[in-house]
């Protein structure tokens, strides 16, 4: 029963995109408010784009000033890396060690 | 990807064809002083579609040509050209010639180049007309205008394809520059809103590294806390560098759908950091050789669609003039025709049917497959019980057979209106070369009948609404003398009656000169001298071949000749024809026609050993007959008194030599039939079932038989005949008496 | 699999568009104008709507701005099929909302490819 394991643990899901961008907002502030640090699992997202990124930089520059997050398992998810380098953000989204 | 485009010929040609029609009947329903901007709309829609097609699917001179007729209605639509008759008259040349193309290409023959240069001619003349005016510039120039105004290089591309025959527009000033540089440095800031439209940088962005290699910078420095962030504003800007051969231009359509969406800078990558204004011009100097390898390729690429989709355009003219060039020279005119005809045979015929024809049909077959199931259920154990449960199951199967029938008939079944749609141009055209003024009108337009009905009768309606114009219709002077307004009224309508479809077509015209026309049969030798006749069998000569009122012969109606074809035709339907008319009044022509060919409820009779069958819907009554009701008349045979009125008496044994049961009408039965309300007795020896038959050709199968519809194949194997009552009419009128077997076939058993 | 609702009133386009999509690998939905495709898009979802402009009953733009006040298709991709001959459209296309277009004629290639520059 250690602490670390209290982690917040927020799935992303398929879709990181436009569509969602509004409620996934909701979920990543949520998580900021709780002031554990943040784990982000992506492994299952399929989608995604401009939007997407630009609210996971937003986080991430929240989350690196607060609580501190990283990816669930350390690495990249793939969508996320692609996308991220295309629009030349890749550095601020490889997550710090949580 | 390659997609073969011919598979969506078939598709194209039938689309067209619809199409042209909707001009056509659009713009005969224009009316110059007062066009109708929701019709100019529609005509101008059909237009664009076709051009749309051709381009699409490389008919290159269908789309040129369709490009004029376009120009042309989107000036008159938009009121910048005025409707007058000219512009209409050059239009509907248009139609017909484009119809002629498509009919050409579809049937793989040359292209009539003498009708389209005169089409053509005509629609540049009407173009001229404003651009005088306005523009001062021959219509061609308007041709080409697109694609020289293009900026970029997807329009060029383009417009390569349809014929403008230039370099890729808009890759002019800007290709020099693109190929001594080393790339472009691109300055992209969205728009807040960018993100919104369905753009996405990342995709612009790899779209633009398909074209080299290409540096990502991101600027941040905007991006909100994450708190007051939108989510869906796009707050971030980008430069970009990308390392390329390619040309501004190229780079420019990576960016086309945005433009407005965002300020894009794009400058030429120079070694120094070097202003890019000053760079501008002299972007020669790094333009390392290696580089642009991956965008030259690209730049090939395209060349070479470009290429394809001209020689695609190219090749299909060429091809259709080289298959049909052997015919052609050897023969000309004339076997252009007959291989038109060939070809016209060959083009599979495919009918349009509404879905939910369909969803009916399949819930019938669900209906059919439960029953089938049910009785070879039945079947596996049966035992004598079970009779009831038989019975009620083959009375299911007999349902669903019927209405499966009925079904499928009715997917067979297209509105009148097809059929109607060459008429108004007919009286159009007649009208106007005659001097005459008609108004047209069309009801029932929604009526259906069977297909091959439909497209049978088109040539005999065009036959009798032409002649209605020239010989009912009176000249405007000669009306006014009349008393009646100069300008002639002729209708056609359509509507069901029993099994029957019925087309009237009025005129208001002279009507028909009873005396006169019975004055030239008399004179032909075709009604004998003191022989009377009654009005309907005089007006009836009109079909007569031969006969004519007309004194000249006009090019319209010409000699006489086709009023006989038309009867016949319309006889080869199973249809009739009746006439009525009032001097000075009008003429009302009235076709019948049976709503299908292949199918009949028939009341099935028997006359000696041989079963015949009268269409249930001819059937008035069924009798015994009365001695006393039966008498003779001189040279009209027996009649009998039935219901106030003297009916022919038919004895189907004699007309077809057979041996009957019974010679003794007294006590007999006869059936009592109509045809479009003259009656006949028909003498039968015994009256059998009512059944559904399916008609077979008797003149396909054996040959034409006088009084014979056709025959039909019985449950049991054996052949009955089907008798055409207007046949019988006819026959019965004529007085004949005589066996009308046709001369090969001699009856061995006289006794 | 991408979804795409494909709307022009020529049948012989429609063919030509959803056969070559279905080669391209997406899932087809036709639509034979403007109203028509409403109301299969109120039915259903779809990742990218491509229409014809000029159509009988609805005209493609005044299509892009109902199915944009529509939630579901508030970001969905959708792209004009435009002619060279009425370039103003594109602007009043992208004024109503649409993502891009593509230019009349075209072949299948660039078919695929302009439905590249928009989904997967």
């Amino acid at each position: 029963m250690g602490s670390e394991t209290l982690d917040e643990l927020l799935d992303l899901g398929e879709q990181l995109d436009i569509t969602v961008a509004a409620a996934c907002k909701q979920r990543l502030n949520e998580a900021l408010g709780g002031g554990q640090p943040i784990e982000l699992k992506g492994d299952r997202l399929q989608r995604v784009d401009t939007a997407g990124v630009q609210l996971l930089l937003a986080f991430a520059r929240a989350a690196a000033d607060g609580p501190g997050w990283g990816w669930h398992g350390g690495e990249v998810p793939e969508a996320v890396r692609t996308a991220a380098q295309m629009l030349g953000v890749e550095r601020e989204l490889q997550g710090h060690s949580v | 990807m390659s997609v073969d485009l011919s598979q969506f010929l078939q598709t194209f040609f039938e689309e067209s064809f619809e199409g042209l029609d909707i001009m056509e009947s659009g713009l005969l329903e224009l009316d110059p002083q007062h066009p109708d901007t929701e019709v100019l709309h529609t005509v101008f829609r059909a237009a664009h579609s076709i051009k749309g097609g051709a381009g699409t699917f490389g008919l290159s001179a269908i789309s040129d040509f369709t490009h004029r007729m376009e120009t042309l209605l989107d000036r008159l639509r938009a009121g910048e050209q005025t409707v007058t008759p000219e512009v209409v008259s050059a239009l509907l040349s248009a139609v017909d010639c484009l119809r002629g193309m498509l009919e050409a290409i579809k049937a793989e023959q040359e292209l009539d180049s003498e009708a389209l240069s005169a089409a053509q001619q005509a629609l540049d003349e009407q173009l001229a007309l404003r651009d005088n005016g306005a523009k001062g510039g021959r219509p061609g120039a308007e041709q080409s205008a697109p694609a020289g105004s293009g900026g970029l290089g997807r329009r060029g591309a383009n417009a390569g394809s349809s014929g403008s025959g230039s370099a890729p527009a808009g890759a002019g000033p800007e290709a020099g520059e693109g190929e001594q540089g080393g790339g472009w440095h691109i300055r992209f800031e969205p728009e807040a809103h960018l993100l919104t439209t369905g753009n996405d940088p990342a995709r612009l962005f790899r779209a633009l590294s398909d074209l080299g290699a290409l540096t990502v910078h991101c600027e941040s420095g905007e991006l909100p806390a994450f708190e007051a962030l939108d989510p869906e504003s796009c707050c971030l800007s980008w430069d970009l560098e990308l390392v390329t051969g390619a040309t501004e231009a190229a780079v420019r359509e990576v960016f086309e759908w945005v433009e407005d969406d965002a300020v894009i800078e794009i400058t030429p990558l120079s070694g120094s950091a070097a202003p890019a204004a000053e760079d501008h011009g002299a972007a020669a100097e790094p333009a390392p050789e290696s580089a642009p390898v991956a965008a030259s390729a690209t730049a090939e690429v395209e060349e070479g669609a470009e290429a394809a989709a001209a020689a695609g355009a190219a090749a299909r003219p060429a091809a259709t003039a080289s298959s049909g060039g052997t015919a052609a020279a050897t023969k000309s005119k004339p076997a252009k025709a007959g291989a038109r005809k060939e070809a016209a045979k060959k083009s599979s015929s495919s009918i349009r049917v509404d879905t939910e024809k369909i969803d009916v049909l399949i819930d019938m077959v669900g209906e059919l497959v439960i029953t089938q199931s049910m009785l070879s259920q039945i079947g596996k154990e049966f035992s004598a019980d079970r009779l009831e449960e038989l019975q009620d199951g083959l009375a299911q199967l007999e349902r669903n057979t019927r209405e499966l029938q009925e079904s499928i008939m009715r997917i067979r079944m297209v509105p009148i209106s097809f059929a109607y749609s060459r008429l108004p141009r007919i009286v159009h055209d007649t009208s106007r070369a005659l001097g005459k003024e008609v108004e047209f009108t069309m009801e029932g337009e929604q009526t259906e009948l069977d297909k091959t009905v439909m497209e049978k009768i088109i040539d005999p309606l065009v036959h009798l609404v032409r002649n209605s114009v020239d010989h009912g219709i009176e000249d405007p002077a000669e009306r006014q003398a009349a008393g009646k307004p100069g300008k002639g009224k002729i209708s056609i309508e359509a509507y069901h009656k029993g099994g029957n479809i019925i087309i009237e077509i009025v005129d208001d015209g002279r009507g028909i000169n009873r005396d006169k026309l019975l004055g030239k049969a008399r004179a032909a030798g075709l009604v004998e001298e003191g022989e009377e006749l009654s009005d309907a069998e005089v007006y009836d000569l009109i079909f007569h071949p031969g006969l004519s009122t007309h004194d000249e012969a006009t090019e319209y109606s010409g000699r006489g000749v086709g009023m006989d074809v038309v009867k016949r035709n319309i006889r080869s339907l199973s249809g009739s024809l009746n006439v009525r008319s009032a001097p000075g009044q009008g003429t009302t022509i009235t076709i019948s026609l049976p709503l299908t060919l292949s199918i009949l409820d028939g009341q099935l009779f028997r006359v000696g050993d041989q079963t015949y069958i009268v269409p249930l819907v001819s059937v008035i009554e069924s009798l015994q007959v009365d001695g006393a009701k039966v008498s003779g008349v001189t040279g009209r045979g027996e009649v009998y008194h039935w219901r106030e009125a003297y009916v022919p008496i038919v004895r189907l044994h004699e007309l077809f030599d057979t041996e009957p049961m019974r010679h003794e009408l007294s006590g007999g039965l006869m059936v009592i039939v109509e045809d479009e309300e003259t009656y006949l007795g028909v003498f039968v020896d015994d009256l059998l079932d009512q059944q559904q038959v399916v008609i077979k050709s008797l003149e396909a199968n054996y040959l034409r038989v006088p009084g014979i519809a056709g025959a039909t194949i019985l449950g049991d194997g054996t052949v009955a005949l089907i008798l055409d009552i207007a046949g019988l009419v006819e026959m019965s009128r004529g007085g004949s008496r005589q066996p009308l077997i046709p001369e090969r076939e001699e009856s061995d058993e006289a006794a | 699999m991408v979804k795409i609702l494909a709307v022009d009133d020529s049948a012989s386009m429609r063919q030509m568009v959803t056969y070559t999509l279905k080669q391209g690998g997406y899932e087809v939905t036709e639509a034979v104008d403007g109203a028509d495709a409403l109301a299969k898009a109120k039915g259903g979802q779809f990742d990218l709507v491509i229409t014809d402009v000029n159509m009988p009953k609805m005209d493609g733009i005044t299509l892009v701005r109902e199915l944009r006040a529509l939630p579901a298709f508030k970001f969905t991709p959708i792209l004009l099929l435009t002619t060279e001959s009425a370039p103003e459209k594109k602007q009043e296309g992208k004024q109503a909302g649409a993502t891009g277009w593509l230019v009349k004629p075209f072949d299948p290639d660039q078919l695929i490819n302009t439905i590249k520059k928009v989904v997967n």
